[in-house]
């Protein structure tokens, strides 16, 4: 591998260390008795020295040496950082930041208040150091084992688990150690599977040196059900010379989560760490070593074994998906193969088309990521914030696992901040008085959640405040000649107002908003990732801002129903159920206006083909398919002539002249060929 | 699988059914069990980790039962390795 390609690992590795040594010190700042989290920073900054000086980078080098004295000095005594030291931290990540920036570019000279962060850390190491000396300077093999999570210096297993060294003692020519590690789910014996039916198959191709089998604990002879799995785990010592892949093939028919097969790479301490993965494809991203006693810590580290992947080989990897999709329900649709009448042509094609989800559900979450990252990023956007406009905030995080696609964590960053910024400083109320006045507590409350709702990602930002003042948001529009004085506009439309260009109801323009254009960057940013967002405000109680988002940009599972002769493809994640209700629970208001009664609820039905504008027909709704959908409005009932069947789709763009089509999200190539669309549920009611 | 006396004979490769019916068996005559014994089958190798389960649970329920298979651990299984129970997690 090249030094340059080497230095581009590092610069990955580097920006990746700061962004997290930036959320360790906020999340320390709120827990500073949390000496775990202190040793995390620490590392970091450790990892960074070490790499900045093997690259030569010597500015930098310098700069996180000194700063690693601070925190080593924090970590081994009792004395805890006051807020002042917190501040200095976040300053030295801000500056090292910079001089990475500096370093890879090749500019001469520091960056702007280097030397002044500098000086500042040198001053906290000396008057620290005239306090009595700490307890515990000395840092034991065992205080490391705490400080990196590392395995070789755990406590040693009970009795009965081998060390793993004599694994690797018992391998033969090329073989590689492998983990696998099975957590079949509890009804696998009634799936056909069984944990030795899989050591069977292993046994084919490698041999199988030691199982570990984890029992639950609270299994009763009086309830024990011989088709329920209770172990929870089986973890297998394997010896192979088979590869990764070929492993895989045997678990093929799992699902994800119920096993992971780890290649053990063996213990040896001069191996140079970026040498353990040769394979031409794929680069294994790790930090060079710069000092001797970096290695055996990083030799260890290397057994989790994590890939970096070009992201635009698994977009391709990830298109690729969506034609197969194309092709596997242009297979099953085909007349001519329906037409053949064999067991075994049939049960192929099934075969195939469950290989095919697999693949395509691997793949899906190849790209899913949690939201907790982009999240925590935005602890530092609310203190900045905060501190900047001189308004306390609280901020609270809630569903930092929900899963999203990783195009949009990349696309949700920036409109995040501009939403937080502005609930900050328009939002919440200037003063403490006011808020008091108000009910409130001292400290303003900025709540970001995510969640799932009717097959979509919701992202929602809310404050606390005073709420958007209506009127005068329609004032400055009308002032503006964004809308003219004899439009009607409703409360929603009003408050999508502030996200036009160039709109500020803001008195005086801040440093942090103000301008008019964080908000049409926002609604710009999430419309080109299919999002919307949406406003809502109570006066004094504050406001929400919603980011609804596709779960994913390519391929949803959708019901296919037809209506007017014209098949149409609704996304089953916002399918409640489907029903043809009796003559007398179909009701009609006003002779107009139709509703059904669905158990204890009442849903107004509404015809896809009198929304489309497909047909002025008008079937009996007791004689046609009513299908139960969920939108952010709530629920109704969706009138189609009947449901075809559901299948995978690739979401394909339907062009910037249909885009705007009201009722229409997509569009899909179906398995005979044709288009379909999609439909937006969200306009459809 | 047979019954002699205190001891219960079982075979290694029990498939789902047979360790259905046997969870039956066992549930009515525990208390007169002393020992489970596990034979082999042909291929020296178990078919269900059920079977397993089974024992696992019984070991609980009454402790004094004597199961080689459970107390005498590590477990060759030929090529299915070396068995360990993880019973300390």
């Amino acid at each position: 591998m090249s030094k340059e390609k080497l230095k581009q690992i590092f610069i990955e590795e580097a920006n990746d260390i700061i962004e997290k040594m930036d959320i360790d010190i906020l999340n320390y700042e709120e827990s500073p008795s949390n000496k775990a989290l202190l040793n995390e920073i620490f590392r970091g900054v450790h990892t960074l020295k070490g790499s900045a000086n093997a690259f030569n980078f010597s500015r930098l080098g310098e700069f996180v040496h000194h700063f690693e004295d601070v925190l080593d000095f924090f970590r081994s005594s009792d004395i805890t950082p006051s807020a002042s030291h917190v501040d200095l931290f976040l300053e030295s990540v801000n500056l090292i930041k910079e001089t990475l920036e500096f370093e890879i570019s090749e500019r001469s000279g520091h960056p702007e208040g280097y030397e002044a962060c500098l000086n500042q850390i040198q001053k906290i190491i000396s008057t620290l150091k005239t306090t009595p000396e700490p307890a515990q300077a000395t840092i034991t093999c065992n205080d490391l084992a705490q400080e990196f999570g590392n395995e070789i210096f755990d406590e040693p297993m009970p009795v009965q688990r081998p060390d793993e060294a004599s694994f690797f003692e018992r391998l033969e020519g090329e073989e590689t150690l492998y983990t696998i590690i099975l957590t079949l789910d509890s009804d696998i014996y009634l799936r056909g599977f069984d944990h030795f039916l899989f050591f069977k198959n292993l046994s084919h191709v490698g041999r199988i040196l030691a199982s570990f089998w984890s029992p639950i604990d609270t299994c009763t002879l009086e309830t024990f059900d011989s088709e329920y799995n209770y172990f929870r785990q089986v973890e297998i010592m394997y010896a192979t010379q088979s590869s990764q892949a070929q492993i895989e093939e045997i678990f093929d028919f799992l699902e994800p989560q119920e096993y992971r097969i780890v290649a053990t790479p063996r213990p040896t301490v001069a191996q140079p760490i970026l040498n353990v993965v040769s394979e031409e494809p794929v680069e294994v991203a790790s930090v060079p070593l710069a000092k001797e006693e970096n290695k055996e810590i990083k030799a260890a580290l290397v057994q989790k074994t994590f890939l970096k992947i070009d992201a635009q080989k698994l977009d391709e990897l990830f298109d690729s998906i969506g034609e197969l999709v194309i092709a596997q329900n242009y297979l099953g649709e085909n007349g001519k193969i329906k037409a053949v009448r064999d067991a075994e042509v049939t049960k192929t094609i099934e075969n195939l088309s469950k290989i095919t989800k697999l693949i395509q559900n691997r793949v899906m979450s190849l790209r899913m990521i949690p939201i907790r990252d982009t999240f925590e990023k935005m602890k530092r956007v609310v203190r900045d914030s905060s501190k900047k406009v001189g308004k306390p905030i609280h901020l609270v995080l809630q569903g930092e696992d929900t899963e999203i696609d990783k195009t949009m964590v990349e696309a949700l960053s920036d409109p995040l901040i501009h939403i937080i910024r502005n609930s900050i400083d328009h939002g919440i109320e200037t003063n403490v008085e006011e808020r008091r006045k108000a009910g409130k507590s001292d400290e303003g409350i900025v709540t970001l959640s995510a969640y799932h709702r009717g097959g979509n990602i919701i992202i929602e930002v809310k404050d606390d405040g005073r709420g958007i003042n209506k009127e005068k948001v329609y004032q400055k529009a009308l002032e503006r000649g964004l809308v003219k004085p004899e439009d009607e506009l409703n409360e929603a439309q009003i408050y999508n107002l502030i996200m036009q260009p160039g709109f500020s109801t803001a008195d005086v323009i801040s440093d942090l908003s103000g301008r008019g254009v964080g908000l049409d960057v926002v609604r710009t940013a999430i419309e080109s990732v299919r999002g919307k967002v949406e406003i809502s405000s109570v006066p004094n109680q504050g406001s929400t801002f919603l980011i609804i988002l596709p779960l994913t940009l390519a391929i949803i599972d959708g019901m296919i129903v037809r209506s007017s002769e014209k098949i149409f493809i609704i996304p089953t994640l916002c399918i409640i159920e489907s029903f043809r209700p009796a003559e007398d629970e179909v009701h009609v208001a006003g002779s107009k206006e139709e509703f059904v009664q669905l158990r204890s609820e009442l849903l107004p039905i509404v015809r896809l083909n009198r929304v489309l504008e497909l047909d002025t027909q008008k079937p009996n709704a007791w004689e046609s398919t009513l299908v139960c959908i969920e939108n952010q409005k709530g629920k109704f009932a969706l009138l189609v002539d009947e449901l075809v069947g559901r299948q995978q789709v690739v979401i394909k763009t339907l062009g910037e002249f249909f885009a705007k089509t009201e009722g229409v999200s997509g569009g899909a190539v179906m398995g005979n060929g044709e288009v379909a669309l999609i439909l937006n549920v969200e306009e459809l009611y | 699988m047979c019954i002699d006396g205190d001891v219960l004979e079982l075979d290694f490769d029990m498939d789902l059914e047979e360790i259905k019916a046997l969870t039956l068996f066992v549930k009515d005559r525990l208390a007169y069990i002393e020992e489970i014994v596990i034979f082999p089958s042909k291929e020296g190798l178990p078919t269900s980790s059920s079977l397993w389960a089974l024992l696992w649970c019984l070991k609980q329920e009454k402790p004094s039962l004597k199961i080689d298979a459970i107390d005498k651990i590590p477990l060759d299984l030929g090529v299915f390795g070396t068995l360990y129970w993880n019973s300390h997690e």
